[in-house]
């Protein structure tokens, strides 16, 4: 279908538009003719990739040169295949659309080695996916396909030779990249599908990939640095920006990282002491170069830059400082006193870490008590990450796994020393849940516009969408930028295809909330376990349930079981946990689905925050209902958090209590958003909290859970509610069935 | 099983029940009259037909295997007085249309009860026999959990041995929402649908997954009730045979059929079918044989009995009378008087029906009369040269 849209052609792959998606590209393209940020959210189901994507695609080849490429980031691999599924309609819509497409168009899916990689030698040997990496690197990297010219004892990786034969005759046609379609490929030409992919990154229209290549800046020099800033940077599912923004910029220490970093810092002054020949020689050149020139230079200049040396760069923040352009300061020059300074910087960090009490300091305070102790110049911390990938470039050690950690030390202070101020260094001796010593040292990044600011100044449209990112206000604060536009959709739909309620008492009228200073009560739990009896026996197939953390879970079905709830409740259905164990839950999630399949019903307990309140969709019969015991507040005693909400204070006036009650409320619509996925589902969303019913929190719901809200469906209690629910599933079930 | 579980423990009174909010169905017209629900009936039983469609295959010969959920979801008071009793007060209604309607078909009935299936009767065109069971089917009450593989099982094994010339049909009434099986209910499914069994549900609650892709995969349909007349007309769905399962492309067989005579004899004869001395039995024409009643196979030659009543009475399913096309808006072209009954139309601006072959007028109550009882267009009829029968194959 083509459509005009002010003065746009609009190519849509289906026969229809919802007015809520024609709405959705009204906005879009007003924020992207005033050439601004836009956050717009629109609930999940209602087709909002495709609307994206085929509104996006449609502005870029109308209106090239102004916008040369679109970026679509995503969270997870599978959320991106999802993507490039809808991408491909959309190519072959506009193939048949006559003259849509002049040149090429090229959508490319980009995912680590892990998940691309076809050398059955690596794969072998990869330990789940965790060694692909170093193991890819010691066949490709430059100096051992070097050597390997004239030995060929030394293995290679037959694809990436392939490509790189091939790789400056390569044709690449039109069409769109998946996944699977790049390892098809790659399996029928002999190419390695990572490095093809990466190739293509400077040629493609539309470039789907994680939040981290973009984000991360350990990874955005490697990967995003030569998008042109013409491009329209889209970040999908977008309402946990912040909490990636902060995850990209802290670094964790514990007891054994810092002991592995000590060892490869001692094997390193050796493989030092101990080089003769080509490796002095080596060394000595590193020096005599590290005087004249930049370290960017240096990482990219010394060898011809081949693709497989792109993985070399280590974390860098130069666009912050402009280091670029310095040359590195003379006492870390030499590789004897880079080492010397490495370990005393692993003998500082190891007297922190042994500290009996927990600390929190800022991370310059930090800097100057290190380099009180050791004399070294503050500016060279900031060269320590690229200091040390030179060395191990200089010394050709293609195996990188075992300085992993070493690198984990140098980022710490490289990223510590670089950012004046948003950080705090946190040591928290104890494990709060076990109360046993393992102890972590955390650069804790408190401010998530950091990571965020160079996205957002150096494109031209940055979009946040996302199904749940009310209030929208708080997203452009948070992350510092101004928004264009910033909008929010109903959904729109020929009946009540959702019935939140908010159930504000249980048995005997007991107000339920999950408040923390209440918690030892026992009728609380009891009532949560009588809500779901009677919802479970009253709900067909899955039910899903959700607390605020795996202590209140614990704490709750402990109750449960003492009072023979959870006897009634199998009686009814199967039951399921979601614990902190990864494979464990989703065997769990397996079965329930399974339970759901057959008939037979279950009830899936998980927490918010949690893998299943994030990533997986419990749509149709797999979630008819979901129940949220309690508000998903964080736990308010956790050091980083208290640093973090003070700095919001400070830095840009956003109330404690009002970030508290944000984060609670989008949590909790997430998990409630779990159950619809697209108009033809219908669920129930049961928020059995009275806090729920508060206005300030009431109101932070999205606009499309709202809409479905009247006044009879909050505080109510429970033997209302299980009337409603009963209707609502007749109600439903007539819907259903007639098509 | 535990105290709860106790079927003895039952009726609650009525200040214990849940409300009947019966004002609540009530339903305004735009004028905000309160609607006449009459009328309403009579426009579903006209919408339904609409949906009927002359010239479709349709298996005459139905064996059909009603399954009935009386487990302890049954003792649920969202129908009076339970949702087992209803159900079975309406099986046994649809028991009547059933035979009714199609006197050469046969019928099994199946209860799921603690979790087994549990043959009530089995397979044959006595209807006294089957009311029989459904009335006593309540004094075991409703306890247990409900299985619907057990059920299929049971079902299928009731019908595998069918021939291919009847339509096998498993109609269920499910008043649970789980069901708890022993095994991969997926295969039984899968076997079913390879038997070509078409498996129809009625829901008693809400919609239950497996139960529509059960109706989905077996090409039946899947309904859930709102009330007692909504389970009613559901049900009413069922008492007409419905059409043939598109990929059953099997051509039309032919079917050896005999007319077996009623005869009197001195000396009483053993009925092959029950055991019993009558004086009066049906013989069959091949072999002699005598049976107390038909239809029947013979038990002896395999030959079908029927007699020609009850095949005509079978026989209209596949002539429906065309659907009338109904006009309000052309009032002056419209006659004096109804061509059914000959009386002067109720109101001047009242509606009336046009049957489309014979193109006489007739008015609602005709309309609903010809098309649910009489199964003959009078005007059609009176008017022989003109008739053309629809050709259709009868399988």
């Amino acid at each position: 279908m083509k459509f005009l849209l002010d003065d746009l052609y609009v190519y849509f792959p289906y026969s229809q538009v919802y007015p809520e998606q024609f709405s959705y590209m009204t906005q879009l393209k007003k924020a992207l003719d005033a050439k601004g940020h836009a956050v717009l959210e629109m609930p999940s189901g209602t087709g909002k990739t495709i609307t994206l994507l085929s509104f996006l695609t449609s502005y870029l080849l109308q209106t090239q040169p102004a916008v040369r490429k679109i970026i679509y980031c995503t969270r997870t691999v599978e959320e991106m295949e999802k993507v490039m599924e809808e991408a491909n309609i959309l190519y072959r819509c506009l193939l048949q659309e006559e003259g849509a497409v002049d040149g090429s168009f090229l959508c490319v899916g980009l995912a680590s080695r892990k998940h691309l990689c076809l050398n059955e030698q690596v794969l072998a040997h990869s330990e789940g996916g965790f060694m692909v990496d170093s193991r890819c690197r010691s066949l490709t990297a430059s100096w051992i396909r070097e050597k390997a010219k004239s030995d060929p004892s030394i293995p290679r990786c037959s694809f990436y030779e392939r490509l790189e034969q091939q790789m400056d005759e390569m044709i690449i046609p039109s069409g769109v990249y998946s996944i699977q379609e790049l390892k098809r490929r790659g399996q029928q030409q002999g190419w390695c599908p990572y490095f093809y992919s990466r190739r293509m990154l400077a040629f493609a229209n539309l470039i789907v990939y994680s939040y981290h290549y973009l984000l991360d800046p350990k990874v955005s020099q490697l990967v995003s640095r030569e998008l042109p800033q013409d491009a329209i940077v889209v970040f999908d599912e977008a309402h946990n920006m912040d909490n990636v923004c902060i995850e990209a910029l802290s670094v964790w220490l514990n007891k054994n990282t810092i002991e592995d970093a000590n060892n490869a810092a001692m094997y390193l002054a050796n493989r030092v002491l101990t080089a003769k020949g080509q490796s002095f020689a080596m060394l000595q050149h590193e020096y005599e170069n590290l005087r004249g020139q930049t370290i960017h230079q240096m990482l990219t200049a010394s060898h011809r830059l081949e693709l497989s040396d792109w993985e070399i760069a280590q974390p860098s923040i130069h666009e912050v400082h402009q280091t670029l352009e310095e040359t590195v300061p003379t006492s870390i020059r030499k590789a004897e006193h880079f080492i010397a300074y490495l370990q005393s910087l692993i003998a500082f960090f190891k007297s922190w870490i042994h500290r009996p009490e927990a600390w929190e300091i800022t991370n310059t305070k930090f800097l100057q008590d290190f380099s009180a102790e050791y004399p070294v110049d503050v500016k060279s911390f900031r060269f320590t990450s690229d200091r040390l990938s030179l060395l191990l470039k200089t010394l050709e050690i293609g195996d990188w796994s075992r300085f992993r950690s070493l690198a984990t030390v140098a980022e710490w202070i490289t990223v510590a020393s670089t950012y004046s101020s948003g950080f705090a260094v946190i040591l928290e001796p104890f494990e709060t849940k076990t109360n046993t010593w393992s102890p972590v040292l955390q650069l804790a990044c408190l401010d998530a516009s950091l990571a965020m600011m160079p996205v957002t100044r150096k494109f031209r449209n940055v979009i946040i969408t996302s199904g749940t990112l009310s209030p929208l206000d708080f997203y452009p604060r948070m992350l510092n930028f101004r928004a264009a536009i910033t909008a929010s959709f109903n959904m729109s739909i020929s009946r009540k295809c959702v019935l939140p309620l908010i159930v504000g008492m249980g048995v005997d009228r007991i107000p339920l909330t999950s408040k923390f200073n209440q918690r030892g009560e026992i009728q609380v739990p009891t009532s949560y376990g009588r809500i779901l009896i009677d919802i479970s026996k009253t709900v067909p197939d899955g039910v899903v349930g959700f607390f605020p953390s795996y202590e209140y879970m614990e704490l709750v079905l402990n109750v449960w079981k003492e009072n023979h709830l959870l006897e009634e409740l199998q009686r009814s259905k199967l039951l399921f946990i979601e614990t902190s164990d990864g494979v464990e839950s989703s065997l769990a999630l397996q079965h329930f689905r399974t339970a759901c399949d057959v008939g037979r019903g279950a009830v899936f307990l998980s927490v918010a925050r949690g893998k299943a309140a994030e990533g997986i969709d419990f749509d149709h019969h797999y979630g008819r209902c979901v129940v949220l015991f309690g508000m998903p507040f964080q736990y308010t005693e956790s050091r980083e958090l208290k640093a973090r909400l003070r700095y919001l204070r400070q830095r840009f006036q956003i109330m404690e209590n009002d970030f508290l009650v944000f984060d609670a409320m989008r949590q909790a619509a997430q998990c409630a958003g779990r159950v619809i996925r697209n108009k033809f589902d219908y669920g129930i969303m049961v928020f059995a909290d009275r806090r729920y019913a508060r206005f300030d929190k009431l109101t932070k719901l999205p606009r499309w859970i709202l809409q479905f809200l009247s006044e009879e469906q909050i505080y109510i209690d429970m033997e209302t509610a299980i009337t409603k629910i009963k209707q609502f599933l007749l109600e439903m079930a007539q819907q259903a069935l007639i098509k | 099983m535990d105290d709860e579980d106790n079927p003895t423990t039952s009726t609650l009174y009525s200040w214990e029940k849940d409300i009947v909010r019966s004002w609540e169905t009530l339903e305004e017209d735009e004028t905000g009259k309160i609607k006449d629900s009459s009328s309403f009936e009579q426009d579903q039983t006209r919408r339904r037909r609409k949906k009927t469609q002359p010239k479709v295959r349709r298996g005459l010969i139905r064996f059909l295997v009603l399954v009935l959920d009386l487990s302890r979801e049954a003792r649920d008071s969202d129908l009076k007085p339970s949702r087992g009793e209803v159900c079975l007060s309406l099986s046994q209604n649809f028991l009547r249309s059933y035979f009714d309607e199609n006197p050469i078909s046969q019928l099994a009935i199946v209860a799921l009860r603690d979790g087994v299936a549990e043959k009530l009767s089995s397979m044959g065109s006595n209807p006294r026999q089957h009311l029989e069971v459904l009335k006593n089917a309540a004094q075991k009450g409703f306890y247990g959990s409900c299985s619907l593989q057990n059920g299929l099982d049971m079902a299928l094994s009731l019908l595998r041995s069918i021939p291919s010339y009847g339509s096998r049909e498993v109609l269920l009434l499910y008043n649970s929402i789980s069901s708890c099986d022993p095994g991969d209910i997926r295969q039984t499914i899968e076997n079913v649908e390879k038997e070509k069994i078409r498996c129809s549900v009625i829901g008693m609650a809400a919609e239950l997954y497996i139960l529509k892709y059960l109706s989905i995969k077996t090409h039946g349909s899947y309904f859930v009730c709102m009330n007692e007349s909504h389970l009613w007309d559901l049900l009413e769905n069922f008492v007409t045979p419905s059409a043939a399962a598109i990929e059953d492309k099997t051509r039309g067989t032919l079917v050896h059929m005999g007319f077996p005579s009623l005869k009197t004899f001195k000396e009483p004869k053993i009925c092959l079918n029950d055991r019993i001395l009558r004086s009066q039995v049906f013989v069959c024409p091949r072999c002699e044989c005598c049976y107390g009643e038909i239809p029947i196979e013979c038990i002896l030659c395999g030959l079908v009995l029927v007699s020609s009543s009850q095949l005509a009475r079978s026989y209209h399913h596949i002539f429906p009378v065309a659907n009338f096309s109904e006009c309000n808006n052309n009032i002056q072209s419209r006659a004096q008087v109804c061509f059914g009954c000959k009386a002067a139309f109720p109101r001047e601006s009242s509606e009336y029906f046009v049957c489309p072959n014979c193109q006489n007028m007739f008015c609602g109550i005709c309309d609903i009369f010809i098309h649910d009882s009489l199964n003959n267009c009078p005007g059609c009829e009176t008017n022989s040269n003109k008739r053309t029968a629809p050709l259709t194959q009868v399988s």
